[in-house]
């Protein structure tokens, strides 16, 4: 049979174990609401019992604490994550520029090219008008100016991109260096590598980092987490960082890893690799359909008037329009310094008539874009941009509620349900209050007894 | 009369030490109902041979020994259930006049009566 010192080192044994499983279950609770915290489980471990024993022996001892932390779970949150900072970075910047573009009639590009031609057929009615020549040169103007703001909205577009694309990369490259520098405390000591709030700040920080790269984690035995982004590039191994850096190039905007390799092609989800599809594919293709519609517009009218001649009879000397195409049509159309009174009106061998205006009239519904007219071709660019807008809008609504599913299979796995706990609270509740009814008639029994052997 | 075999509460501790009150109440209610034909056995004049009856009286005084320690670790155990209930508590919460204010319910509050 134990001493009672056996006793009194077993009881107070259990007591430190009582301790630290109300310590795990209170940090849950205070827990419950922290940002990447994972409930936590307390073990008791029933120590060996011999009570023939002098010795100390029984009771109970704590045993590990655990996490309830599901690597397969996390994973699948991150991935949604990444999918989902994709979709909601790329509608937001594909907004931006769909303003740029309306569809509404007589708005936009499209209005200005339907209002020169109409002006031009006003013209081909009182070709010798000089009123009505003055007009042509105004609707000429308008809409040099229309393909200039356009060209200007995108390469405003294309600049705040490229903002983005670098803040996005010092935003990784902050956060890549605190998930080191918390795999370094991690490292430190045993209890570091299973404390839960480091756990729990290091996952916070894994998942803000999900939104802007897509990247796989692989968690090594001593608690820290190793980054390798587009699942090639390290990012983080230990307590080292490898940083990320961004370079302007001709050809687009570049994602450097730390040896100066480029990889930009293995960054295709998350924030920043939409910021990347937007600036380097959308944009420059974007721009170029732009480009070849002022282009092929200015060069298609220029070579009509060219045909002609103007009021004097003469063979026009100049353009109507002209442009950089080294720099871009859309952004440097303009019209000359050509007056209403060379523009050349008539066909040759036919002073003073209206032919050759009748003839710029026709462009309109001519098929000078591979057989598509300079309206259908504006079209095209339009529904492009909306169309691809409007499947990034759904692709975002569902992005967000897959998001929300992995956050709510997660909380389910290891979040902390404050339900429970209080169900929890109210059983333990009334079993302490039942034993304590017990003990207090065992303990009068007791008394009564050894009152019965004296 | 033959010597009783008096319950070790080293069980109903253990029971305590991990939360489960419910486990230590079969535990103590075994231990009462021993008690209580032990009680009877005695008003109904059995008589025990001395070294038995010095044999009990030790026995006794480490049931009540192991009965304190188990008060002890039941004490502690509704300290850490107030404990809990404060954690669940919201801190202010909005009065039927619509104004925030300090929660003071006791809903969870309880007495040790062991």
């Amino acid at each position: 049979m134990g001493s009672l010192f056996t006793t009194m080192v077993s009881t107070a044994g259990a007591m430190r174990s009582l301790q630290r499983s109300l310590s795990v279950v209170q940090n849950n609770i205070v827990n419950a609401s922290t940002v990447g915290y994972a409930r936590q489980e307390g073990s008791l471990i029933a120590n060996p019992f011999n009570p023939n024993s002098n010795s100390t022996s029984g009771g109970v001892a704590s045993g590990p604490i655990s996490s309830s932390r599901d690597a397969f779970v996390e994973a699948s949150v991150w991935k949604t994550q990444h999918r989902a900072g994709f979709a909601n970075s790329l509608s937001t910047k594909l907004t931006e520029i769909e303003r740029t573009f309306p569809l509404t009639a007589g708005s936009g590009i499209s209005g200005e090219i339907d209002k020169f031609f109409s002006t031009v057929s006003q013209w081909s009615v009182s070709p010798n008008n000089p009123v009505a020549r003055r007009q042509v040169l105004d609707r000429a103007g308008s809409l040099a100016q229309s393909f200039n703001q356009a060209a200007l909205d995108l390469g405003d577009a294309a600049g705040r991109a490229g903002a983005e694309i670098s803040a996005s990369v010092r935003k990784i490259n902050r956060l890549t260096a605190e998930i080191a520098s918390l795999n370094r405390q991690s490292r430190e000591s045993l209890a570091n590598s299973t404390d839960a709030g480091l756990d729990s700040t290091l996952h916070a920080k894994l998942e803000e980092l999900a939104q802007y790269v897509d990247f796989t984690a692989l968690s090594q035995e001593d608690g820290s987490v190793s980054i390798f982004i587009g699942g090639q590039t390290a990012a983080v191994i230990g307590d080292h960082q490898w940083p990320i850096s961004v370079a302007n190039t001709s050809g687009g905007y570049q994602i450097i890893d730390s040896d100066g390799g480029d990889i930009t092609s293995r960054i295709d989800e998350g924030k920043l690799g939409a910021l990347l599809q937007f600036r380097n594919t959308l944009l420059p293709n974007y721009q170029g359909r732009l480009n070849t519609l002022a282009q092929g517009f200015a060069d298609n009218v220029n070579g009509v008037l060219n045909g002609g001649l103007d009021l004097n009879g003469a063979p026009p000397a100049k353009n109507l329009f002209a442009y950089n195409a080294g720099i871009g049509a859309a952004a440097t159309l303009a019209i000359t310094d050509i007056t209403g009174a060379e523009l050349a009106a008539a066909a040759p061998g036919d002073p003073g008539g209206n032919s050759n205006a009748l003839d710029l009239a026709d462009l309109q519904s001519a098929g000078i874009f591979s057989g598509l007219t300079s309206a259908q071709f504006y079209s095209e660019l339009t529904s492009d941009i909306g169309d691809r807008l409007n499947t990034e809008i759904a692709n975002r609504g569902l992005q967000r509620q897959l998001l929300l599913q992995a956050q709510n299979v997660r909380a389910e796995l290891s979040g902390v349900d404050i339900n429970v706990e209080a169900t929890k609270l109210l059983q333990l509740q009334k079993g302490f209050q039942a034993a304590g009814q017990v003990m207090s008639v065992i303990n009068s029994l007791t008394e009564t007894l050894l009152g019965m052997l004296n | 009369m033959q010597q009783p075999i008096l319950p070790s509460l080293i069980a109903t501790q253990s029971a305590f030490a991990q939360l489960a009150p419910q486990e230590a109440l079969e535990h103590l209610e075994a231990a009462l109902r021993t008690l209580q034909g032990l009680t009877a056995s005695l008003h109904h004049g059995d008589r025990l041979a001395p070294a038995d009856q010095r044999q009990l009286e030790r026995s006794l005084l480490r049931f009540r020994t192991e009965l304190r320690d188990a008060a002890i670790l039941a004490d502690q155990g509704l300290a850490y259930c107030q404990d809990w209930a404060q954690q669940l508590q919201p801190p202010a919460s909005y009065q039927p006049n619509g104004v925030c204010a300090d929660t003071t319910s006791d809903r969870h509050e309880f007495s040790v009566e062991a």
